[in-house]
C-alpha cells in the first residue's frame, strides 16, 4: 500500500538569496569589458534555397561595425551532437527559415542591429518540405527506420475481438526558457578562448567552438555559471551561438557578446519534435490490449540534432505503464525544412505516452468501460505481465498501487458520477476527468553518456568547493550535490559551495539532461568526498591518540614531531562525521571540529582534494535489435485531472489536479516538488495553449509571448494537490533517490485526456475523437460544435 | 524648456540627456546604470521579467507606486518619476519579507523571472500592507509575470506566506516629500530633446503647446503609456535602427488626467490609465470594468491608456467593441477647437481614423448604464489571461424587463475594423429576453454577418462560430441556464 511522504522543509536553492535580490549573474549581466563587441546573426528568410550571393558592403559601412563573417570564415563547418550534418553558418544552401547565414560584429548593439538588416542575401528558392506527410511522400528522412517488437502483432490484431486505427497528431513546443540563447567569448593569450555560455552541455560547446575555429580542445574553455532555464533547449542548440561569439573574439582579439532576442531565438532554434503516429490496436471485451502496431513519425526539421535519440525514447515509452503482449513500434525521423528540432524535457517520452494514453481513452469509450478500469487492466503487473517490449523487467513496480492510491485520494468514482450528471444537465459547459500514469526510464539510452566526474576541494577552514559537469538551470542540481557532499562530511550545507561548471575542471562531461544530473554528478562527487573522508578519518584516529600539544598545528611549523602518516595506516572503522564534528563512536567526548581536522590534515601533507568518477552500471541497449536494459530504474507517478470547458467559447479551466510521484528517497523533497509542479504546468502548456503557428514558408509566426502562450499564474490548477510517496527500494541509486526532472511533465497528459473525456460525453460510442495535441480553446470550441451539431 | 529628463532611481536623482533619452528604461537601467537585476525577456510587455515600481503623480491624487514593464517605457516618460528597482528592495544585505518568503517557499528556480515577480508582489503589498494575501488576489496581481520553471504554485505559496507584521515599505525607505517637490517643480517646464541620429522627443507642459507641436509635426507619434509603440520600436517594426523618430509624450499634461464619473456622463482623459478606468467605472459600467480586469496585466494597465487604445485603431483593440456598445464618443482636439465624434464614425478602415493631421484624441465619454439596460462584454483568447483576443464582442440591450427595446452590438477581430452589426441590432429590437428560438435566429444571423479571416490567433471558422456563440452564451446567462 502506498504511504505518502510528509511535506518536508528542505534547504532552498543555493542561489535563492541572490535570485530574489537580482544579484545572480547571468550572461548578459556581466559587465562589458573594454572594447567588447556585440554579435548578431543574419538568418535565412527562405526555407530552402541556394545562396546566390551575400552582399555585406552596406552592413560594413555602418559606423561601429567591425566585421561580417560568413561560411567561408568557418574552419570546420559541420556540427551535430549525434550526426554531424549541420553547418554553423549556411554555405551554399539554406535549409530553414532562421538558419544563420552571416554573423555581424559591432561596437554597439544599435549598430549591430542596423547592420544585421543591411546584409543582403540573394536566394534561388528550392522546393521546401514543410510537413511530416510531405516528407514521407518524398522519402525525406534522417537516418533509417528502427523498430522494437515483441510477439506476433499481425496474428494478435487479426484475431482480436475489437480493432481500432487512427492517427495521433502532436505539435511541437517552444522551450520558452526566459533567458534566450547567449554567450560571451574572451580571447586569451596564445590563441586560447574562454567562452561563457548559457548551455546545458559545456563540453559540446567546447567541441563545437574548437572544431569551428580549428583549435585543439585544450585551447577552449567553456564556463557555465547558470542558465535562465534550459528544458533541453540548451542541450545542443546553445553551441552555435557560443561559436559565433568565439569566432568574433578570435578574429578581432576583442571580447564578443552574442545575446539573442526572444523573437529571433524562437525563429532560429528548434522545438520539441512534432509527431504523427499511425496506430492499429486490438483489444478484448474487457479492454485488455492484445496487440498494438504503431508507426511513429517525427519532424526532425532540417538537421539531425538529437532527433534520432528522441525517436528512440518515444519508441521505448510507447508502452508507458502498460503491458503490451504483442507489439510492434516503428520509428522514423523525417527531414523537413524547418528549424532542427531538439531535446525538450521528456525527450521522446511524452509523445509515445500521449499515443498509448489516448488509445486507452478510445478503447474505454468504445466499450463503455470507465477509462480508469481499462488502464488498471493493462498496467504492468507481476509475475507474467511485467517485462517491457524491449525486454527490461519493470522492477520496484509501484504502478498498480499508485492507480489504487490516486483513485482513493481523489475520490474518483464519486466525482465520475457527479460529472456524468453535470454533463447531462449543462447546456453551456462540460466537465472531464482523467487519470494517467508515467513510467519514465532513467539513463541516457546512449550508454557512453552515462558517466560523470567531479572535483572536490576541501580547504583548510573546512569549507568545500565542488565542481562537476552538471549545469544549473534552476532545477537545483547544485543544491542536491552540495547536500550529498555536506552529508558525507557531516558538515553544514553553508560550508559547501558548488562552483561554476567549467571544462577546465571537469572533462568530457555529459549534458545535464535525461533527468540524470544528480544521479551522475552527485554520485561522482560523493565518491571524491568519501575518498577525502577516508584520509582525514585516518588523521583523526591518530590525533585522538596524541595529546593536543603534539598535534601538527602546534608542532608542524618547527618540525619537532614526526609527521602524521596515513598511507600505511589502517582505516579506522568507527570515526563519525556529524554536526561539523569528528569523533570515535566509542568515545564521542573526544572530538575535533571538521574545520580543525582539515587544518591538521593539511599540515600533515594529507591530500584534501580528490576526483570522483561514476558510470552507471549494468545498462545496455542494442539499438539495432531494439532489445536490452537501457534504464537504471524507472521513475513512476500518477495524476488525476479535472477540467471544465465552455462549450460556447472553448475556454478551458483545469479545476483540480491530484498527483502522486515516486521519487525514491529524495535528497531535497522541497526542490523535487518544485520540479513536479513546474514540469506538470509546462506540460499542460504543451497540451493546451502553446500553439506554434507557421506560415507557408515555415516561418514561425508565433515567435513571442504575445502570440505564443505558455501557462500563466491563472492557469495553475485551482486545486493542485501534489505528494511524493514513500519508497526506499531504489537502493542502487545515490542515496536511494530517483530522478525527477522530466517524468512529471508526462502526467500533464491527464489534462489532455480529460478534455477528451469531456468531449466524449457528446460523442456516441462508435465515434472516435482524433484530437490533436495541443487542444487549444479554438479546437475545443470547434470539436464541441461539430459534436453538438452531429447530435442534434 | 528643459533638455534633460529628471528622475529618481532608488532614491537618487538622475538627469538624462541626448541619445540616452531614447533608450528603454530597462536598457538604461541595465547598461547605463549597471542595475542588472531588471531582466529583459520578451521586450514587449508580455512576461513581466522587467517589472519595476514606477512612482509618479497622476492629477490631484497623491503619489502612487505601481508595477510597470520597464522594457517598453522610453526614458522620456520617466521624466518626473521615481523608479524603484529590485536593487532597492533589500536593506543592507537583509532580505525584505517578500524576498524571504520567496526563498523559504522555493519561489525561484532558474531565477530569471524572479526579480520581476518580487517587484510585482511588492507592488501588491505596498498598497495592501495590513493583511495576508489570498491566492486569488496574488494571482490577479501576478497575471503579468511569466515563470517557466515553478508551475507558479511555490510563488503563490510565497505570497500567501508574506507576514504583514514583518513588512517594511520599500517606498517609504527611498521616497520622500522632498523628492516629490523637486519633481513637481521640474514638471512645470516642458521638455525637448533632439538627437541627430535618434530623433526627437517633446513633452509639452500645456495643452496649447501640445496642439502647436501636433500641427508642426503631423508625423510624430503621440505617446502616453507607450505600451504599443514601445513594442513596435523594440521589434524595429516602426522605427528600425538607423532611422530617426519623433514622439510627443503627454506625461506632463495633468489636464488630461483622470476619469470623471458624473450622473449623465463618464469622461476619461487621455492620460487615464486602463487601471484607473477599471477602478473608476466599477459602478457606472461594471461589465466594462470587469472586461478591463482581464484586459491586460497589471503592469500594462498601469501604463497603457484607454484613449491610447482608441487612438491606435487596431481592429482587435479589446476595449473598442465595448465603447461601441456603450455609445461612446471621442473628443478630437486641436488649436482650432474640439469636436465630439461617435466612436463608430471615428474609424474609417484598417488602422485609419477621422483624426485630422493637427488633431489629438483628448477624451472619451459615455453615459452610465441605467436600470433598464444591460451591458455585457466578452474577450475570448487562446489563453484565459493576458492574451490578445481573437474575438471580442459587446452587447448593449435596453429593455423593459421582458422585451428588448434597443440594442447595440459590436464585434472585434472579425473584420478590418470593429464591426457594429446594425442589422442584428434591428433583429434584436422587440425580441423577448427569454425567447430562445429568436435568440438562436439572431446568433445565426451574426455568424452570417461577420467577415473574419484566419490568422495566427484563430481561424476564420473558429471566429465565425464564436461570434454566434457569444450571443448564445449571453442568452443562456439571461435565462439562468449557466451553472458550474
Amino acid at each position: 500500500m502506498i504511504k505518502l511522504l510528509d511535506k518536508a522543509q528542505d534547504p532552498s536553492h543555493d542561489s535563492a538569496r541572490t535570485h530574489v535580490r537580482g544579484k545572480s549573474e547571468f550572461i548578459d549581466d556581466r559587465p562589458m569589458v573594454a572594447g567588447e563587441l556585440h554579435v548578431g546573426v543574419v538568418f535565412s528568410t527562405e526555407p530552402h534555397a541556394k545562396i546566390l550571393g551575400i552582399n555585406t558592403d552596406a552592413a560594413l559601412a555602418v559606423p561601429g561595425v567591425v566585421g561580417v563573417y560568413t561560411a567561408k570564415d568557418v574552419h570546420h563547418n559541420l556540427w551535430g551532437t549525434i550526426i554531424q550534418d549541420q553547418p554553423l553558418i549556411a554555405d551554399d544552401v539554406v535549409r530553414f527559415v532562421g538558419e544563420p547565414v552571416a554573423v555581424v560584429a559591432a561596437e554597439t548593439r544599435e549598430a549591430m542591429e542596423h547592420a544585421r538588416r543591411l546584409v543582403r542575401v540573394d536566394y534561388q528558392p528550392l522546393e521546401a518540405i514543410l510537413s511530416v506527410r510531405a516528407a514521407i511522400a518524398a522519402k525525406s528522412f534522417i537516418a533509417g527506420e528502427r523498430s522494437i517488437a515483441r510477439g506476433d502483432v499481425r496474428a494478435a490484431l487479426a484475431s482480436a475481438k475489437h480493432r481500432a486505427s487512427g492517427t495521433v497528431k502532436i505539435q511541437g513546443q517552444d522551450h520558452f526558457y526566459l533567458e534566450s540563447q547567449c554567450s560571451i567569448a574572451y580571447p586569451r593569450e596564445d590563441g586560447q578562448v574562454e567562452v561563457h555560455s548559457s548551455s546545458q552541455h559545456p563540453t559540446e560547446v567546447q567541441h563545437v567552438v574548437s572544431h569551428g575555429l580549428g583549435l585543439p580542445a585544450h585551447a577552449v574553455v567553456c564556463v557555465v555559471k547558470r542558465m535562465g532555464g534550459g528544458f533541453g533547449g540548451k542541450e545542443s542548440q546553445g553551441a552555435p551561438f557560443a561559436y559565433f561569439a568565439a569566432l568574433v573574439a578570435t578574429r578581432t582579439g576583442r571580447a564578443a557578446r552574442c545575446v539573442i532576442t526572444k523573437d529571433d531565438d524562437m525563429v532560429m532554434t528548434g522545438k520539441r519534435n512534432p509527431f504523427e503516429i499511425d496506430y492499429t490496436v486490438g483489444y478484448d471485451d474487457d479492454g485488455t490490449i492484445v496487440g498494438l502496431d504503431a508507426r511513429l513519425y517525427s519532424d526532425g526539421g532540417a538537421y539531425a540534432d538529437l532527433s534520432t535519440s528522441i525517436m528512440e525514447r518515444a519508441m521505448l515509452h510507447s508502452d508507458n505503464a502498460y503491458f503490451l503482449a504483442n507489439v510492434k513500434i516503428t520509428g522514423q525521423v523525417c527531414r523537413t525544412h524547418v528549424h532542427p528540432h531538439t531535446a525538450f524535457r521528456g525527450f521522446g517520452g511524452p509523445k509515445g505516452v500521449a499515443m498509448i494514453e489516448t488509445v486507452l481513452e478510445d478503447i474505454a469509450h468504445r466499450l463503455g468501460i470507465d477509462p480508469l478500469d481499462v488502464r488498471k487492466r493493462n498496467v504492468y503487473r507481476g509475475p507474467d505481465r511485467d517485462v517491457t517490449h524491449y525486454g527490461q523487467k519493470v522492477e520496484n513496480n509501484l504502478l498498480p498501487s499508485l492507480f489504487d492510491a490516486i483513485e482513493q485520494r481523489c475520490d474518483y468514482r464519486a466525482r465520475r458520477e457527479e460529472i456524468r450528471a453535470f454533463n447531462a444537465r449543462s447546456k453551456t459547459q462540460l466537465k472531464g476527468l482523467s487519470i494517467t500514469a508515467v513510467k519514465f526510464g532513467i539513463s541516457f539510452t546512449t550508454r557512453f553518456l552515462n558517466q560523470g566526474n567531479a572535483l572536490v576541494n576541501v580547504h583548510q577552514d573546512g569549507t568545500v568547493q565542488v565542481s562537476t559537469g552538471a549545469t544549473e538551470m534552476g532545477q537545483g542540481v547544485n543544491t542536491r550535490i552540495a547536500m550529498v557532499v555536506a552529508e558525507a562530511f557531516g558538515i553544514g550545507l553553508s560550508s559547501v559551495r558548488v562552483m561554476a561548471t567549467s571544462t577546465e575542471k571537469n572533462h568530457n562531461t555529459s549534458p545535464t539532461a535525461a533527468s540524470a544530473g544528480t544521479d551522475l554528478n552527485a554520485r561522482a562527487a560523493l565518491t571524491a568526498a568519501e575518498r577525502i573522508r577516508a584520509r582525514v578519518a585516518k588523521v583523526a584516529a591518530q590525533l585522538f591518540e596524541l595529546p593536543e600539544e603534539r598535534w601538527p598545528s602546534r608542532t608542524a611549523g618547527l618540525g619537532t614531531m614526526p609527521e602524521i602518516e596515513i598511507d600505511q595506516a589502517t582505516a579506522p572503522d568507527d570515526i563519525v562525521f556529524e554536526g561539523g564534528m569528528v569523533f570515535r563512536r566509542s568515545n564521542p567526548e573526544r572530538w575535533i571540529a571538521f574545520s580543525k581536522l582539515c587544518r591538521e590534515a593539511y599540515l600533515s601533507r594529507v591530500q584534501l582534494g580528490d576526483y570522483g568518477y561514476f558510470k552507471t552500471p549494468g545498462i545496455y541497449f542494442d539499438k539495432l535489435s531494439g532489445q536490452g536494459e537501457p534504464f537504471f530504474y524507472f521513475t513512476q507517478g500518477v495524476a488525476c485531472s479535472e477540467v471544465l470547458i465552455d462549450r460556447l467559447t472553448g475556454e478551458l479551466e483545469v479545476r483540480r489536479v491530484d498527483l502522486l510521484m515516486d521519487l525514491g528517497r529524495p535528497v531535497n523533497a522541497s526542490l523535487d516538488l518544485g520540479q513536479v509542479t513546474g514540469a506538470f504546468v509546462q506540460g499542460m502548456g504543451w497540451c493546451t495553449t502553446e500553439n506554434l503557428v507557421y506560415d507557408d514558408k515555415g516561418f514561425l509566426l508565433s515567435h513571442s509571448p504575445s502570440t505564443y502562450k505558455i501557462p500563466s499564474i491563472q492557469d495553475t490548477p485551482r486545486v493542485f494537490d501534489v505528494h511524493l510517496v514513500h519508497n526506499e527500494g531504489n537502493t542502487k541509486n545515490v542515496r536511494s533517490t530517483k530522478a525527477v526532472g522530466e517524468p512529471p511533465l508526462l502526467l500533464s497528459l491527464s489534462v489532455w485526456t480529460a478534455i477528451k473525456d469531456a468531449l466524449h460525453s457528446l460523442a456516441p460510442s462508435d465515434r472516435t475523437l482524433a484530437l490533436p495535441l495541443p487542444m487549444t480553446h479554438e479546437r475545443i470550441l470547434l470539436a464541441a460544435r461539430s459534436l453538438s451539431a452531429a447530435r442534434s | 524648456m528643459r533638455d534633460a529628463i529628471v528622475l529618481y532611481v532608488n532614491g537618487a536623482r538622475r538627469e538624462v540627456r541626448g541619445a540616452a533619452a531614447f533608450l528603454t528604461l530597462s536598457d538604461w537601467l541595465r547598461y547605463e546604470q549597471r542595475l542588472t537585476g531588471t531582466k529583459v525577456v520578451c521586450a514587449e510587455g508580455d512576461c513581466g521579467a522587467c517589472t519595476v515600481l514606477l512612482g509618479r503623480r497622476s492629477g490631484d491624487r497623491p503619489w502612487r507606486f505601481d508595477p510597470i514593464n520597464a522594457c517598453i517605457l522610453t526614458m522620456a516618460q520617466l521624466d518626473g518619476a521615481h523608479v524603484l528597482t529590485i536593487e532597492s528592495v533589500e536593506s543592507n544585505g537583509a532580505l525584505h519579507e517578500v524576498q524571504r518568503a520567496m526563498c523559504d517557499n522555493h519561489g525561484s528556480q532558474c531565477g530569471f523571472c524572479t526579480p520581476g515577480f518580487v517587484m510585482a508582489m511588492l507592488g501588491h503589498f505596498e498598497h495592501n500592507p495590513k493583511e495576508r494575501a489570498t491566492p486569488k488576489q496574488v494571482a490577479n496581481h501576478l497575471t503579468g509575470n511569466l515563470c517557466r520553471c515553478t508551475g507558479y504554485l511555490p510563488i503563490l505559496d510565497a505570497a500567501v506566506d508574506v507576514r504583514p507584521e514583518a513588512l517594511e515599505s520599500v517606498v517609504a525607505r527611498h521616497h520622500s516629500t522632498q523628492i516629490e517637490s523637486a519633481l513637481d517643480a521640474i514638471a512645470r517646464d516642458s521638455l525637448h530633446i533632439e538627437d541627430p541620429e535618434r530623433g526627437a522627443v517633446h513633452a509639452p507642459a500645456t495643452v496649447s503647446e501640445l496642439f502647436a507641436l501636433r500641427a508642426k509635426h503631423p508625423d510624430a507619434r503621440i505617446i502616453a503609456g507607450n505600451t504599443d509603440l514601445g513594442v513596435m520600436v523594440n521589434k524595429q517594426k516602426l522605427w528600425p535602427a538607423g532611422t530617426a523618430r519623433r514622439a510627443i509624450s503627454l506625461h506632463l499634461l495633468h489636464e488630461l488626467d483622470g476619469v470623471k464619473v458624473e450622473e449623465a456622463q463618464v469622461t476619461i482623459g487621455a492620460r487615464a490609465t486602463l487601471g484607473e478606468v477599471e477602478r473608476a467605472v466599477k459602478d457606472a459600467a461594471p461589465d466594462f470594468s470587469r472586461l478591463l480586469r482581464v484586459f491586460a496585466s497589471p503592469q500594462i494597465k498601469n501604463a497603457g491608456t484607454l484613449v491610447g487604445n482608441v487612438a491606435n485603431g487596431s481592429p482587435i483593440g479589446d476595449t473598442i467593441p465595448s465603447l461601441y456598445a456603450l455609445g461612446a464618443e471621442v473628443e478630437l482636439s486641436s488649436a482650432r477647437g474640439a469636436r465630439w465624434v461617435p466612436i463608430d464614425q471615428f474609424y474609417l478602415g484598417y488602422r485609419k481614423t477621422q483624426l485630422a493631421e493637427d488633431e489629438v484624441v483628448t477624451r472619451v465619454r459615455f453615459a452610465p448604464l441605467g436600470d433598464k439596460a444591460l451591458f455585457r462584454a466578452f474577450k475570448i483568447c487562446q489563453r484565459r489571461d493576458l492574451d490578445i483576443s481573437y474575438v471580442g464582442a459587446a452587447f448593449y440591450l435596453a429593455h423593459d424587463g421582458e422585451v428588448i427595446r434597443e440594442a447595440r452590438v459590436a464585434y472585434g477581430g472579425v473584420g478590418p475594423t470593429v464591426l457594429r452589426l446594425r442589422d442584428v441590432e434591428r433583429m434584436l429590437a422587440g425580441v423577448a429576453l427569454r425567447d430562445e428560438a429568436a435568440w438562436e435566429r439572431v446568433a445565426e444571423a451574426i455568424e452570417r454577418a461577420v467577415t473574419p479571416r484566419s490568422d495566427l490567433r484563430g481561424s476564420e471558422e473558429g471566429r465565425r462560430v464564436l461570434s454566434g456563440n457569444l450571443l448564445r452564451k449571453l442568452g443562456y446567462e439571461l435565462r439562468g441556464e449557466v451553472f458550474a
